[in-house]
């Protein structure tokens, strides 16, 4: 890895050194700094933390010239937010470094990279920065268009596992090959009538030398490469979209499936439809057994070393007190539905009045999988080599997982005025979802204003509440943004757990901030408390400790 | 023509692609010895019940692991702890998670299923930690760290006696089989379902172990979960689970050391009754092998 990564270093000096001396490429890249200083506050659960100034900061270099980019990116965590340390996203380095050459007809990487096949139930190597997730890939990728309306993709390489770069100790790789063909792109005609039309499939191998499980299951009955096959279609007519992708994974025994041999499946189908001023959408998932990952021993409790992708097809809300009750999304044991309305009173009529209003509906739930162990697991007593379980593919499980019934209301009344209105129902299996609790009930209502008060300056003001007899129980949340277009911003915000049964939990988890914007530069700084908790996205979550304390992030693009 | 080339490659590239091993049934080894194992009929008498049966007994299950550098202090506050509570602790070593896999370093397994399905049910984020007899230490998590082991004890309410258990051990040298007896008495009502669980741990066992940044290469393991006779979560007592108060229930369970490398001497037997709706340990027992 390190000749890889001196190898790239090297070219890069060279191709910016001659790109310069031609006065040709291009460079951009961003920095980011995101810092705090930690306050120990006992009753909220804020930890004395050992350096109490920490920070996670980064670069990203990008070379282009033609076809030719190179690129970079060096971290520095070696002091990293408590929510980074806790999930072991600890160290320093080049982290990120790839030469890429593209042309019409192909495309190659070499160094680290990512990409997604499809939806991702079979692969999806990304980041979420936030989220403390970097799954890419250290080999080579190539993408090819043969004809127009066929693009077939190929990775080969090893995951990245945080800071662990110790490539030579690792005994796992990924291997991948995904083919698309659209129809509509090679038979002009069906765009014209406003078809659209791809099929697709991919294939996705991984190696993991084969080792001994628990004295249990001997070397040689363990798989050393795993396979998982995937085959999409999207389909298009005029507003109205389908796309579906279902995925089979072979047998895979896994610390997060037990050491069971079952296959696993995933089917996902979304379906839009939308005409100015009301659109509607329809989602169903089933995931059963397909956690994929490079390592066969890592815990469920990690996204660490996911190969594939199993998306919450849940409304993904961005409000506060909601953030505590994200769905997080089940890769071996989930079945549920999403449906949505989005709907415009038309401008100009009674209730649309001159702007008109728009109405959203949103219903969703998830139970886990029916699950019938097989005889032979009753017979020893655990699951492990083993198939498991049976399972009817549609049939749904005892255990609701969530479910929510959500309406909100959008209304621009003038020019200066904007509302809107919100509310919730969402039953929430804490148990499962997140470890601890039951199954809690929750009602939360939101509100939001916002007032222009001339052409530079705007006010914005939220208030949620959200109730309920489990968990922490009732919460509320204001908060006024204050901006001054296009360079200031001002915040000021509370969350108060009014309603917990502790006396000595009803806590103001306050926050006050500030944000300078200058061109492609952000500087903000706030202070406060942040309650613990978790966070999510698109289904993927992590835990969130509780902190205090003032904290200064500066991000800039070139 | 060069596209076709480069398709041809591509789909003799992607041969390199295509590797599964579908591995077939039986998965797990069939080891003649094995036949040996099970359940077996309870053919000893056992002793009345004294005081000395008459007292809650709490378990402390301490997640562990040997590249866990810092579960040697987890281990030392054990035997602090014995030293206050003598045998009202059984304890019972789950080696499990990350930090107790394998590798050149540290080549022995002591992971068992048992032990990575109680790992993964329990949510344990990080280790050292420990359960105090399943009972929850906080609304956020079930273990506790090793500052908090003696409160988390403490939590145990031993004010309450509701089951007793008897265990009798015989080890035949020649078959190389431990055989265990069981009689769990019910001395309480218990109107949620139980369930009776035996395992075996070891001690004794020298194998390398990270502590404080330093391995350790002759380390002294004990209590280690080596394996459960009757299922992870053992097996109820009565058809419908639940047991009368006054009830005494008798189990009998073979397991063979053939094919494996534990040392019968230093192995106990430990049994437990759970309470299968708060997850909760009532009482526990342990015996040695010989």
């Amino acid at each position: 890895m390190k000749q890889i990564k001196l190898v790239i270093t090297l070219l890069f000096l060279f191709a910016v050194g001659m790109g310069y001396a031609q006065n040709s490429g291009h460079i951009s890249g961003d920095v980011c700094f995101n810092g705090m200083f930690y306050i120990p506050d006992s009753l909220i659960g804020a930890e004395k933390v050992e350096s109490k100034v920490r920070a996670n900061s980064w670069l990203n270099l990008n070379y282009n010239n033609g076809g030719f980019t190179l690129g970079a990116r060096y971290e520095f965590y070696l002091f990293p937010l408590i929510d980074f340390e806790k999930i072991g996203y600890k160290g320093q380095g080049i982290t990120h470094y790839f030469a890429d050459y593209k042309t019409d007809l192909l495309q190659v990487t070499v160094g680290t990279f990512y990409e997604q096949f499809g939806s991702g139930l079979s692969f999806r190597a990304y980041e979420d920065r936030q989220l403390g997730i970097d799954n890419s890939l250290l080999g080579a990728r190539f993408r090819v268009n043969p004809y127009k309306g066929v693009a077939v993709k190929g990775v080969w390489g090893i995951e990245r596992n945080n800071f662990d770069f110790d490539y030579t100790k690792r005994s796992d790789m990924i291997r991948g090959i995904d083919g698309e063909v659209s129809l509509d792109q090679i038979f002009e005609k069906m765009q014209e009538k406003g078809f659209s039309l791809a099929f697709g499939g991919s294939f996705v191998s991984k190696f993991e030398k084969s080792t001994e499980y628990q004295g249990l299951i001997p070397p040689e009955k363990i798989p050393q490469n795993v396979g998982l096959y995937a085959y999409r279609i999207n389909f298009g007519f005029k507003g109205f979209r389908l796309e579906a992708e279902m995925a089979s994974k072979i047998n895979d025994p896994n610390l997060t499936n037990d050491f069971i041999y079952k296959k696993g499946e995933a089917l996902l189908v979304t379906t839009t439809y939308s005409q100015k001023g009301f659109g509607v959408s329809a989602s169903f998932i089933r995931a059963d057994n397909m956690d994929f990952r490079s390592q066969r021993n890592i815990s469920a409790t990690t996204p660490l070393l996911g190969i594939n992708y199993i998306p919450a097809i849940n409304r993904q809300y961005s409000y506060q007190l909601l953030g505590n009750y994200s769905y997080a999304s089940q890769p071996n044991n989930q079945i549920g539905f999403q449906g949505q309305v989005n709907y415009q009173i038309p401008k100009k009529s009674k209730l649309g009045g001159k702007y008109g209003t728009d109405l959203t509906f949103n219903y969703s739930r998830f139970h886990t999988i029916e699950q019938i162990p097989v005889e032979e697991a009753l017979s020893l007593g655990t699951p492990s080599g083993t198939d498991g379980y049976t399972s009817s593919f549609f049939k749904f499980g005892k255990d609701l997982l969530y479910q929510d019934i959500g309406f909100d209301v959008t209304k621009k009344i003038n020019a200066d005025w904007k509302l809107m209105l919100g509310y919730n129902y969402i039953d929430y299996n804490l148990l499962i979802l997140q470890g601890h609790g039951e199954l809690a009930h929750i009602h939360h209502i939101t509100s939001e204003v916002t007032y222009r008060i001339n052409r530079k300056h705007a006010l914005r003001g939220e208030l949620h509440a959200l109730f309920t007899k489990q968990d922490m129980g009732d919460w509320i949340y204001g908060m006024l943004e204050y901006s001054i277009s296009p360079n200031w911003f001002f915040s000021v915000g509370d969350q108060y757990n009014y309603g917990n049964q502790a006396e000595a939990m009803r806590i103001h988890y306050y926050n006050f901030s500030v944000a300078y914007v200058v061109g492609a530069t952000r500087i903000a700084a706030n202070f406060g408390k942040t309650k613990e908790g978790i966070l999510c996205i698109g289904g993927v979550c992590r835990a969130v400790p509780a902190s205090y304390g003032f904290g200064l992030n500066i991000t800039t693009k070139f | 023509m060069k596209k076709i080339q480069i398709i041809s490659f591509i789909f003799i590239l992607g041969t390199f692609f295509f590797a599964c091993d579908e591995i077939e049934k039986p998965y797990l080894p069939i080891v003649g010895d094995n036949e040996e194992e099970g359940e077996v009929t309870v053919t000893v008498t056992f002793p009345e019940l004294t005081p000395a049966n008459l007292y809650r007994k709490v378990l402390v299950e301490e997640y562990t692991g040997h590249k866990c550098t810092n579960c040697p202090t987890g281990h030392a506050k054990l035997d602090e702890m014995f030293g206050l509570y003598g045998d009202t602790i059984v304890a019972i070593g789950v080696h499990a998670g990350p930090l107790a896999s394998t590798d050149e370093e540290y080549p022995y397994n002591f992971v068992t299923p048992q032990g990575t399905q109680l790992f993964n049910d329990f949510n344990i984020p990080q280790i050292p930690l420990a359960i105090m007899s399943r009972v929850r230490y906080n609304a956020n998590s079930w273990g506790s760290p090793i500052n908090k082991w003696i409160d988390h004890f403490n939590m145990v309410d031993r004010s309450k006696n509701s089951a007793a258990i008897q265990l009798i051990n015989e080890y035949n040298p020649t078959a190389q089989t431990i055989t265990t007896y069981a009689k769990v008495t019910i001395l309480e009502e218990i109107v949620n379902k139980v369930q009776f669980c035996v395992v075996v741990t070891e001690n004794g066992i020298v194998k390398p172990q990270l502590n404080a940044g330093v391995i350790v290469p002759d380390y002294t393991h004990n209590h280690v979960l080596r394996g459960s006779l009757n299922g992870n979560y053992g097996v109820p007592l009565t058809s419908n689970g639940l047991v009368a108060n006054g009830g005494t229930y008798l189990k009998g369970y073979r397991v063979s050391l053939r094919n494996r490398d534990w040392v019968a001497s230093n192995c106990s037997i430990v049994a437990y009754l759970i309470d299968m709706e708060t997850k909760e340990i009532i009482q526990v027992e342990e015996t040695k092998v010989n």
